[in-house]
């Protein structure tokens, strides 16, 4: 009997850890998106670099053992090419007035947040 | 001296030698070092109401002739600043931590002495700062 319940848990377990990596890769997919339209509005607000703002996009990989995304500004894209301008200055450092961390600090514990919930919900 | 110009000559000291704060005035000969210090925003503050802590983020922009020259800067600075204690007197500094950096990539500005263009790596860092109460 005591058999048949392990067995039964471990079964579960296999198929609770089955959709983990379909939700986990949900959860990382929404923060790249968060991520991207905050850089956007964020860009969007600038008097001269407000062209970066439509450049921003994001790229996901991973597998059935993890999932990332990167987020960043497309340089094939219409304003592409300035985002560095933006972010990080001309080369003898003038500019960079684009906010590179504000977004990441917002997104970081909505999405921690939302990792933990899922998490949580599987044990 | 506001917070931001003690800190950032603290942050200056500990950077590799050729680094400079703000932009880099014309005919500095390559590599150039540009560091740029903010100070965002107070994070604790005392219930007598100056400012006590604050996060400071230290961003640095290295440009060199080459990706493996910028690379190499990069690497220099990084092994400079990371883990190390800013120095203020009457100021208390936790380490710099890295906040990452990006690959090199090429800029507008074209080097005329080996007519290419700059390669640029940005590095960035933050560390917290608390005013030590006066005494």
């Amino acid at each position: 009997m005591a058999d048949d319940t392990l067995r039964g848990f471990a079964h579960s377990l296999n198929v609770e850890a089955g959709r983990l990596p379909a939700e986990v890769r949900a959860v990382v997919k929404k923060g790249a998106q968060n991520l991207k339209d905050d850089y956007a509005r964020e860009a969007q607000g600038s008097t001269h670099f407000s062209s970066v703002a439509p450049a921003w996009s994001y790229d996901m990989s991973g597998n059935a053992f993890f999932s990332a995304a990167e987020v960043g500004p497309d340089k094939g894209r219409a304003g592409g090419a300035l985002a560095n301008l933006y972010y990080f200055g001309s080369p003898r450092g003038g500019g960079g007035t684009g906010d590179i961390d504000g977004p990441l600090d917002r997104e970081q514990p909505r999405m921690m947040r939302a990792l933990d919930d899922l998490l949580g919900g599987m044990l | 001296m506001s917070a931001y110009d003690v800190l950032a000559r603290a942050v200056l000291a500990l950077a590799p030698g050729g680094t400079l704060l703000g932009e880099i005035p014309d005919e500095t000969p390559l590599p150039w070092r540009s560091m740029r210090v903010s100070v965002p925003g107070v994070s604790e503050r005392s219930e007598a109401s100056p400012p006590q802590a604050f996060v400071v983020r230290v961003s640095l922009l290295i440009s060199a002739a080459t990706d493996t020259g910028a690379l190499r800067l990069a690497g220099e600075a990084t092994d400079a600043l990371e883990g190390r204690r800013p120095e203020v007197p009457g100021w208390l500094c936790g380490p710099l931590l890295s906040r990452g950096s990006s690959q090199p990539y090429t800029t507008n500005v074209t080097v005329q002495a080996a007519n290419k263009r700059l390669v640029s790596v940005p590095l960035s860092f933050e560390f917290a700062a608390a005013r030590l109460p006066e005494v």
